[in-house]
């Protein structure tokens, strides 16, 4: 673990502090509307699909799909300046295909990714309190 | 069908932009004035262009994401007595479309006379939209809401958020940059003879695929032109427009200005698409010049497919053979598009839209003030009697047929 952690790290909020809480334990949850099953990502209050506020949270295998991916040859954030280029990710869910989710992949080549490719999440400890998810070729 | 009331009721008084001896184009990358100075610059052409006393002006509509001033405060500083409407929508590029038609229904519904529209921005010298950031929490090394999901991963700036749409549609659909390289080619040949557009000189594939990659798979080239500009059009009745200056360019009918697809690769003109033709009472084939909002190369290409001109991944081919070129069967981007002339955030390319119904193109004929071109390539960009335009918001978010009587 690095003693001191350069980039941006999340700031929890009260409907997103247990997803963050989640990731601690090496677990990756997601919010399921308990009267329609429905999947939602990030957090929020109410339910797209019925509108209920009712949930639970749902631990899912980790196991992902690569939806799209870029390669950031000129960031906005500074603090990214000295890793050009870096990978960015969106991953779709075998356990929640509606959701799409950002990250990074970590282990592979830049140009080794390709649409499609199975992914499993990987959980990152950066600081002695924050763990952030990222993805690795399965 | 209530868009048939709606329908031709409308037009287009005059249209301007933010002018002045220092910038004769209106595009530049450092204005030296504020950004009220730009609006009011931009009304009062237009204002002109209409043969209107700006103090007629009683109605205003905008957009803007915290870069821009408050649209009261344009007819304020213009002196205008009364204003009995007044909008200032906050968002991008998706109001592009949208604030002409919330315009032009102001106007529908009596409220105003003549409302303003316009867009104002020091968008180079100024607040950047390609730097657009990270979110709340900044400066404190945490970012919190959207972005505590987005830009702890480096995730930030327009061209990253797009640059995911365009992966995935050339993956699916084998489109390549070198069709990104043709598509910026036809685009920066209508730019040439626009004495507005920063960029005016020829391109060739080599040099768009030498320019240096921002996000892959987008080149620099790909990027539209962040710009100090203002845009504005002022909308009244049909029937006032009949007995002003100007030929009558009415709004047909528009609609907008939002959308969420599942798929990332699809518009929003999938479903405005259908209903527009159907509230403008017209046909595919009817449709004249196309002026998308081209924000990255592939987003027209995708806007192509999805008002149905050609299937999902053949824009590429589509766009060959000189189809979209001034010429073509469908002229798209006349003036150069948001990525040769300049980003006025898409209001721009309406203004083009207009000035080519009009028969007015401002290009390098030497009477082309007065509707007479020469239709000679090397100067001149007018397309030969364009009667109906489709002008549409970012990804399709709205989009807005005009029509000249």
């Amino acid at each position: 673990m690095p003693d001191k952690y350069k980039y941006l790290l999340p700031l929890p909020d009260f409907e997103t502090k247990e997803w963050w809480g989640a990731l601690r334990w090496y677990e990756l949850v997601f919010q399921r509307c308990t009267r329609c099953q429905t999947f939602r990502h990030p957090p929020q209050g109410t339910c797209p699909r019925c509108y209920s506020e009712d949930h639970e949270w749902i631990k899912v295998s980790g196991r992902g799909i690569l939806y799209s991916y870029i390669t950031v040859w000129q960031p906005v954030l500074p603090q990214w300046r000295g890793d050009v280029p870096y990978n960015i990710v969106q991953v779709t869910l075998e356990d929640a295909p509606n959701i799409k989710i950002i990250g990074n992949v970590i282990g592979v080549d830049n140009s080794r990714l390709t649409i499609n490719m199975p992914l499993v999440a990987v959980f990152d400890d950066v600081t002695q309190e924050d763990t952030i998810l990222r993805w690795q070729p399965r | 069908m209530p868009e048939r009331d709606f329908r031709g009721k409308t037009a287009i008084a005059g249209i301007g932009y933010g002018r002045s001896p220092q910038a004769p184009g209106a595009f530049t990358t450092n204005s030296g004035v504020s950004v009220l100075t730009l609006a009011v610059r931009a009304t009062k052409e237009a204002c002109e262009d209409a043969g209107i006393d700006p103090k007629e002006l009683d109605g205003v509509v905008s957009f803007q994401l915290n870069d821009s001033v408050p649209p009261s405060s344009v007819l304020t500083a213009l002196g205008c007595p009364k204003i009995n409407y007044s909008s200032d929508l906050n968002g991008g590029g998706e109001y592009a479309s949208f604030a002409i038609v919330q315009a032009a229904q102001a106007v529908y519904h009596g409220i105003s006379n003549y409302c303003l529209v316009y867009r104002a921005m020091n968008g180079r010298s100024g607040v950047r939209m390609g730097q657009l950031g990270e979110g709340t929490g900044a400066g404190t090394g945490r970012v919190g809401g959207a972005g505590q999901f987005t830009s702890i991963y480096g995730l930030a700036g327009p061209p990253s958020f797009f640059a995911f749409q365009a992966q995935r549609y050339m993956a699916l659909y084998k489109v390549t940059s070198l069709d990104f390289a043709n598509f910026c080619i036809n685009r920066r040949t209508n730019a040439t003879n626009n004495p507005r557009a920063a960029m005016r000189q020829p391109l060739t594939i080599e040099e768009h695929q030498s320019s240096r990659m921002i996000v892959h798979p987008y080149h620099l080239l790909d990027c539209c032109l962040e710009t100090d500009v203002a845009c504005a059009m002022v909308i009244t009745t049909t029937e006032r427009v009949r007995h002003l200056k100007k030929k009558t360019v009415t709004i047909s009918a528009g609609m907008g200005a939002s959308s969420f697809a599942d798929e990332i690769i699809d518009t929003g003109l999938i479903h405005i698409g259908p209903r527009i033709l159907k509230a403008a009472g017209i046909k595919l084939k009817d449709i004249d010049i196309f002026e998308p909002y081209d924000n990255f190369t592939d987003c027209p290409m995708r806007l192509i497919e999805d008002m149905g001109w050609c299937k999902r991944g053949q824009a590429k081919d589509f766009i060959k053979d000189g189809r979209t070129s001034l010429d073509g069967e469908l002229p798209i981007l006349t003036q150069g598009g948001l990525t040769n002339e300049g980003y006025c955030h898409g209001l721009n390319n309406a203004l083009e839209a207009v000035q080519q119904l009009r028969g007015e193109a401002e290009d390098l004929c030497p009477d082309w003030r007065n509707g007479s071109h020469t239709y000679d390539r090397n100067i001149c960009r007018q397309v030969r009697n364009p009667e109906i335009a489709l002008h549409c918001g970012v990804t399709g978010g709205s989009a807005i047929i005009f029509r000249r009587e």
